[in-house]
């Protein structure tokens, strides 16, 4: 029994209607944060015709700028994500290179120790980290942090950079070395023009890593004005109030710049995505 | 090539290498140049923190004072006298199976849709991957939102006409952990659709072409195709978003606090609640450290996969 017409058809259909339930329990979410961001107090609450966009505002997002210390946590979550990122991909580049291309005594175990370190949860580490951070007197400051960001940043970019060195045929760097070039030039002009996508990925992944984190911000980070947004938006809902329509002003904003980036350089990060978890 | 035989020519007409530089091999001194930063931070913020971890399972540390060591106490404590642990344990079971499973199976129809001829199929995979890029944070004080008492899950469920009295979902038994499981399956399952679709996509026409002609339905090209060559890609997501699951944090606290009661507490919550919240950082870390053999053995089962598409 060959797919006939009939069952084409059908399977289309079929198809468009899964695609259909998909996108909606995916974007209805973001829908309802959005909708609850651009109303006002009382109106959070309205019994009435929930779903259908009236009377919206710009009250919260006033709100959240001007009366919360929104604007230094954003400030925190950039520094930090940016700093840890962009060293993360220095260490990885140069690492990733030696394990590559570099022959010598150790090459497979350094490889193992960086996907070992990281496959290896947060949540094992941070009562230590944290004991370490507070013994160096880091956590009174952004230090603490970043140093901590570092920890699962630097294998992951490793991890992922490695794998697209991998892909650049060794050919080309062989004729660079005939013609003159030593290896640190050959890694210059050769390699890294032609990792650029992967590092760029790499790079974005380390930033929305730190950008989302979580649990070190918490443990790492007390006092409220050095908050990165996920515990400054933590911190709305830990207090006894619930401010709805903060909340998710704040959420938004929390949310925008990874979902920029993605949008951005999607290309790449798909690629990316498959390229770090599943190798073959 | 030219290289590797030139230099062989250069090592024939001078005295041969000594054993210990051919063992250490041609580039030891600029690798471990190169790998000075990777390996000072394995060791400061990996491997010390991981030592430590160990160490300070056997003290009665707290928070601001000097532990004292005490042996094995903190671990005769957990699995005795602990009167939540064991429901602890089992609460991230049902949770990290329950979240995993349904990641799968909506990451799999997600791929098999997105695998289909469709208009706009760019759009629709930037758009479903949307729940995996946005902030966990945002995405579970979101759904808080979304479940809440007076929240729009609810007031569409009482505008349908399906409920009279709204159900607290987060605050009740019966369903704070499946509201949980839900919650993370919405974050997570974009991960293992689209690496579902990449391992879909390398899947060779002509195995399809073959089934068609001896004639196979939709099911058994499915079956007998489909499934035999994601083998590898279903078990390297699984396993990775076991590891991930596993371990969540943000979710759970966000949500629901490890509560009602200690129904939905998992170990990285109670490891918080006992190190930070009681401030027995000993015996939280204990916690962890006590899971940590299931973790190592799932990394174990992992690696030489991940390991093997490297070496190819």
């Amino acid at each position: 029994m060959r797919t006939t017409q009939r069952q084409k058809i059908l399977l289309a259909i079929i198809t468009y209607l899964t695609l259909a339930g998909l996108l909606f329990g995916a974007l209805f979410p973001f829908y309802w944060i959005g909708l609850t961001s651009l109303r006002k107090g009382k109106q959070v609450y309205t019994k009435q015709q929930v779903l259908v966009p009236r009377d919206l505002t710009t009250e919260n997002y006033r709100f959240v700028f001007e009366e919360r210390p929104t604007v230094m946590w954003l400030r925190n979550s950039l520094v930090v994500s940016f700093i840890s990122s962009a060293v993360s991909v220095v260490i990885g580049v140069l690492a990733g290179y030696s394990i590559v291309r570099l022959k010598f005594w150790g090459n497979r175990t350094i490889a193992k120790g960086v996907l070992f370190t990281y496959l290896i949860p947060t949540s094992l580490l941070f009562i230590p980290m944290f004991i370490l951070m507070f013994s160096l007197h880091l956590t009174g400051g952004l230090w603490g942090l970043l140093f901590a960001y570092l920890s699962f940043n630097v294998p992951f970019c490793t991890w992922l950079i490695l794998g697209y060195f991998r892909s650049i045929p060794e050919e080309l760097e062989d004729a660079a070395r005939i013609d003159g070039c030593t290896r640190l030039g050959v890694l210059w002009r050769i390699v890294l023009p032609l990792a650029a996508p992967g590092i760029v990925t790499a790079f974005i992944f380390g930033f929305t890593n730190s950008w989302n984190e979580f649990l070190y911000a918490v443990t790492l980070v007390s006092r409220r004005e050095l908050m990165t947004l996920p515990t400054g938006l933590g911190s709305y809902i830990l207090g006894d109030v619930f401010l709805w329509g903060p909340l998710m002003a704040t959420a938004i904003i929390t949310a925008l710049p990874p979902i920029i980036l993605f949008i951005v350089v999607q290309r790449f990060i798909v690629t990316g995505m498959t390229l770090g978890s599943v190798k073959g | 090539m030219t290289v590797e035989v030139g230099s062989r020519a250069v090592a024939a007409q001078t005295k041969p290498r000594p054993p210990l530089w051919r063992k250490l091999g041609r580039d030891f001194v600029l690798a471990y140049i190169l790998l000075i930063p990777l390996i000072l931070i394995l060791f400061v913020l990996l491997a010390y923190p991981i030592a430590s971890a160990i160490w300070i399972t056997l003290q009665d540390k707290t928070i601001g004072m000097v532990g004292r060591f005490i042996g094995l106490e903190n671990y005769r404590e957990l699995l005795l006298d602990d009167p939540f642990f064991w429901q602890v344990v089992r609460n991230g079971f049902i949770f990290t199976i329950g979240s995993v499973v349904l990641k799968l199976f909506v990451g799999m129809i997600m791929a098999l849709v997105l695998n289909q001829p469709l208009v706009w199929r760019g759009l629709w995979r930037g758009l479903l991957l949307m729940p995996w890029v946005a902030p966990t944070v945002v995405t579970a004080l979101s759904w808080r939102w979304i479940l809440d008492l007076t929240g729009v899950l609810n007031l569409m469920l009482r505008d349908l006409g399906l409920m009279r009295t709204p159900i607290p979902w987060l605050a009740q038994y019966g369903t704070a952990m499946f509201s949980l499981v839900l919650v993370n399956t919405w974050h997570g399952f974009p991960f293992f659709g689209i690496t579902l679709l990449a391992g879909l996509q390398a899947i060779p026409q002509e195995l399809y072409e073959a089934a068609d002609i001896d004639g196979a339905s939709v099911w058994q090209r499915f079956r007998y195709v489909t499934m035999p060559s994601l083998r590898t890609v279903i078990l390297v997501v699984t396993i990775l978003s076991t590891i991930w699951t596993f371990n969540d944090f943000s979710v759970v606290w966000l949500l629901t606090g490890g509560g009602p009661g200690h129904a939905t507490d998992v170990f990285a919550t109670y490891t918080y609640k006992l190190g930070f919240i009681t401030s027995r950082l000993g015996y939280g870390q204990t916690v962890s450290v006590i899971l940590a053999p299931v973790l190592i053995g799932i990394i174990m089962i992992l690696s030489p996969l991940m390991l093997r598409g490297e070496a190819e």
